[in-house]
Order: C-alpha cells, then sequence, then structure tokens
C-alpha cells in the first residue's frame, strides 16, 4: 500500500470521532454558555418592553432554538437576545391582533404596583429602538462596545454615539446624576 | 475611541432589573399550546365549511344544469333555491332562460334547456354575462 495512502486513512479513520467529540464538546459548552445568559437574556428583553411573561415565553423559545442549533455560534448571550427580541416582536404582533385579550391580560398583570419601582424601566422603553438595544446589549447582557457594534451590525462608532445619547437621556430621568 | 460606558447607569438598571420576577419556565414550550391550536383550528374550521358550501353552490348549479355559470350566479340560485324551494317563484315579469354547455359556435348543436322562468332581472343579467363554454339565451 502507498505509505501517503496508508497515512490519509489511519488520519482519516482516527480525526473523525476526534472531531465528532469536538463538535460534541463545543455545542456543550454552547449550552452551557446559553445556560448562563438565560437570566441576562430575560432581563434584557424585558428591558425592551415585554413584560415579564412574554419575556419568560421568548427567552424559553429561543433557549429551544439553541438547544436545535447544529453550529455553536459566537457570543450566546448576544446571539439568544436577538433571537429572543425577534420572537417577542412577533408575539407582540400576534397581540395586536388580538387585542381586546391583551388588554384584559395587561390589565390583569399590573395590579402588583411595581410600575413605581420599575421607572427606569419605563424610561428605557421610551427610548428610540436602537438605543433601548444598545443600551440592554451593553449594560444588562454586559457585552463590549466592539461585541454590541457585531450583534448589531452597526459600526463600533455608531454603538458608542448611541450610548452617549441614551446614557444622557437615562441619567436625566435618574434625577440629572452627575 | 473612548468608550462612553457608565457604571452607575449599568448599576441603576441593574438595581432596578433585580425586582423582576425570575423566568418562569413552562412545562408547555410556548408556542405549541392552545396559542397555535386555536388558530389552526379555525383556520381548518373555515377551510372545511368554505369547501362544504362550494361544494353545495356547485351541486345546486349543476342539478339546474348551470354548471358552466361564474361563481356569484351559482351562489344566487343556491340563495334562490334556499328560499323558495325552486327558481320559478322569484320574480313578477313573464320571463325565461335557457342554458347550453356549448361553446358559442357549437350552440347551435345543443338543444336549449330552460332553466328558470320569472327570474329576478338581476340574476338574469348575471346569467347573460356568464361566459367559457356556456351560452345563455333570456326570452
Amino acid at each position: 500500500m502507498d505509505p501517503l495512502a496508508a497515512l490519509y486513512s489511519v488520519t482519516y479513520l482516527d480525526a473523525a470521532p476526534l472531531t465528532d467529540a469536538l463538535a460534541r464538546a463545543e455545542r456543550s459548552s454552547w449550552l452551557k454558555d446559553c445556560e448562563g445568559a438565560y437570566d441576562s437574556v430575560y432581563r434584557g428583553i424585558v428591558a425592551m418592553g415585554a413584560t415579564p411573561e412574554d419575556a419568560s415565553d421568548a427567552v424559553q423559545e429561543a433557549f429551544e432554538r439553541a438547544l436545535r442549533q447544529r453550529d455553536a455560534k459566537d457570543r450566546p448571550a448576544g446571539w439568544l437576545f436577538i433571537v429572543a427580541l425577534r420572537i417577542w416582536r412577533r408575539q407582540r404582533w400576534r397581540q395586536r391582533l388580538f387585542m381586546p385579550l391583551a388588554i384584559l391580560r395587561h390589565a390583569a398583570s399590573s395590579e402588583g404596583g411595581t410600575e413605581d419601582r420599575l421607572d427606569l424601566l419605563e424610561q428605557i422603553r421610551k427610548l428610540p429602538d436602537r438605543q433601548r438595544q444598545v443600551v440592554v446589549a451593553r449594560y444588562v447582557l454586559g457585552l463590549s462596545q466592539r461585541e454590541t457594534a457585531e450583534l448589531l451590525g452597526i459600526s463600533a462608532g455608531t454603538v458608542a454615539s448611541t450610548t452617549s445619547q441614551a446614557n444622557r437621556r437615562l441619567r436625566e430621568s435618574l434625577g440629572g446624576l452627575p | 475611541m473612548t468608550d462612553p460606558y457608565d457604571a452607575l447607569v449599568q448599576r441603576s438598571i441593574a438595581q432596578r432589573l433585580a425586582l423582576l420576577p425570575p423566568a418562569r419556565v413552562r412545562a408547555v414550550p410556548p408556542g405549541r399550546g392552545h396559542r397555535r391550536l386555536v388558530p389552526a383550528a379555525l383556520a381548518a374550521i373555515l377551510a372545511l365549511s368554505g369547501a362544504l358550501f362550494a361544494s353545495e353552490v356547485n351541486a345546486a348549479a349543476e342539478a339546474e344544469g348551470l354548471g358552466c355559470v361564474d361563481a356569484i350566479t351559482k351562489v344566487q340560485l343556491w340563495v334562490a333555491e334556499l328560499t323558495d324551494g325552486k327558481l320559478t317563484l322569484v320574480g313578477t315579469r313573464p320571463a325565461s332562460i335557457s342554458v347550453r354547455s356549448a361553446p358559442a359556435p357549437m350552440a347551435e348543436a345543443v338543444p336549449a334547456v330552460p332553466v328558470v322562468a320569472g327570474a329576478q332581472p338581476e340574476l338574469e343579467a348575471q346569467l347573460a354575462r356568464s361566459g367559457t363554454g356556456c351560452v345563455v339565451e333570456i326570452r
């Protein structure tokens, strides 16, 4: 047998299980990272404007998609956030179709009186969509400026300026803190 | 480029978010329970009733030898059948409508079948307008 061919066959035979094992390990680490990010993504979706119930549903569905992912992605928290955000927005459109039911449900869920304590969240929800996304990515998910830029598909400069604008408005709502 | 990260804003947001109840995990995965089942059932019921209605209307039109007329006319025929039990008691004008199931050039070869006597004027007009492979004469 040609020595080179023999080497190729041995490499192939040995490499296949090794690749599988590496893929499994990578996938396991991806799922572990997703689990770790679950809570912060849930809070991020609430900060984007969802009710805790809707945010729970959206994040759970996003996590199920993470379980079905064949390839591990970079930044599991960012991936989970973007997927959950899309799911929540789709749910919101559906809810608008059945508005009377949604109004009833909102009235029932807002009896707890937590709004007063969540005033800063209300201020975040009043920010423009891009500023909200940047604020959540940076302050809730804990992503860096560069990671936020890559996640949202914008430049780092845009992230910086958007963060500054959002900071100004949020500081005003916090009572003009220095 | 300086990073405008504001630790105070971050801390304030974290404090507010800490007041939230923990994320709950549903035993039934979201989107697979009644939320998807109800619209799917409604769509199935609508589709089924639509198919039944179309079949009923077509059968009524076929029974009168008017299988070739347009859908609106078929529905009108069906309604007339429902209200009167037969088509001849609807209008007041003494008129009759003949239908031949053949293209216009071959119309002479096919004997005309009288279908309606004393139909509503708008029904006659609908029948007269109907085209493809169906010759309608109003007398």
